[in-house]
């Protein structure tokens, strides 16, 4: 678990990703409608066709 | 989250749907799909016929209005109770899948379990109105009920 706190042991090249706390869910009618339950993984696709 | 699909409790149910497509759709061409509710849809009508029979005063005509609307009530109750089931059910796969990487995440545990009981609830009344959703909920003592409603997503049979 150090290695997850601690940025000092992270090196270049490697990519890291954060580790999910518990926290800040949706209610289950707008979890299934944004696609995840979680606030923090809501990422809504922001490319496309100009 | 992760990949690891393997606790998902929707999986069952969709992969049984998925088998079981080919069978319905020709348990519909028999006119056996959603017995219970195509008659009771049936007796509707029927009702409705007689009404056009006897004299047609306001009364008969309020009285149609409330049956026809009961034909569409029966299917947006249905597709709410399988609404229900898929909000419930998604989150109960979003909530597992983080338990998959957070087994010790007391506050996800104590979600899981206030969640777990409303799912339950949710999957008990779709399955006491619409039929069974997985082959564990099959009662069957002289009929399949399995064929005899139609699939979740076959509301239009009813």
């Amino acid at each position: 678990m150090d290695c997850m706190k601690s940025a000092s042991l992270q090196v270049v090249g490697m990519a890291y990703v954060p580790w999910q706390r518990w926290g800040d869910i949706y209610e289950p009618c707008k979890a299934l409608s944004r696609g995840t339950l979680f606030a923090v993984l809501d990422k809504p696709f922001k490319g496309g066709c100009r | 989250m992760n990949n690891n699909y393997s606790g998902n409790m929707m999986n069952s149910r969709n992969c049984t749907q998925n088998s079981r497509g080919n069978m319905n759709a020709r348990n519909n061409m028999d006119g056996m799909g959603c017995m219970n509710d195509r008659n009771r849809m049936d007796g509707m009508n029927r009702m409705n016929r007689m009404d056009g029979m006897s004299n047609m005063n306001s009364r008969n005509n309020m009285n149609r209005m409330n049956r026809s609307n009961m034909g569409s009530e029966v299917v947006s109750d249905k597709k709410r109770l399988m609404m229900n089931v898929y909000e419930l059910g998604f989150i109960m796969t979003e909530t597992l899948l983080y338990l998959d990487t957070h087994p010790d995440d007391t506050e996800a545990l104590a979600y899981f379990n206030k969640m777990k009981p409303r799912y339950q609830e949710a999957v008990a009344m779709y399955e006491k109105h619409c039929g069974p959703l997985n082959f564990t909920s099959v009662e069957s003592d002289n009929y399949w009920t399995w064929v005899a409603t139609p699939m979740p997503w076959e509301m239009e049979g009813c």
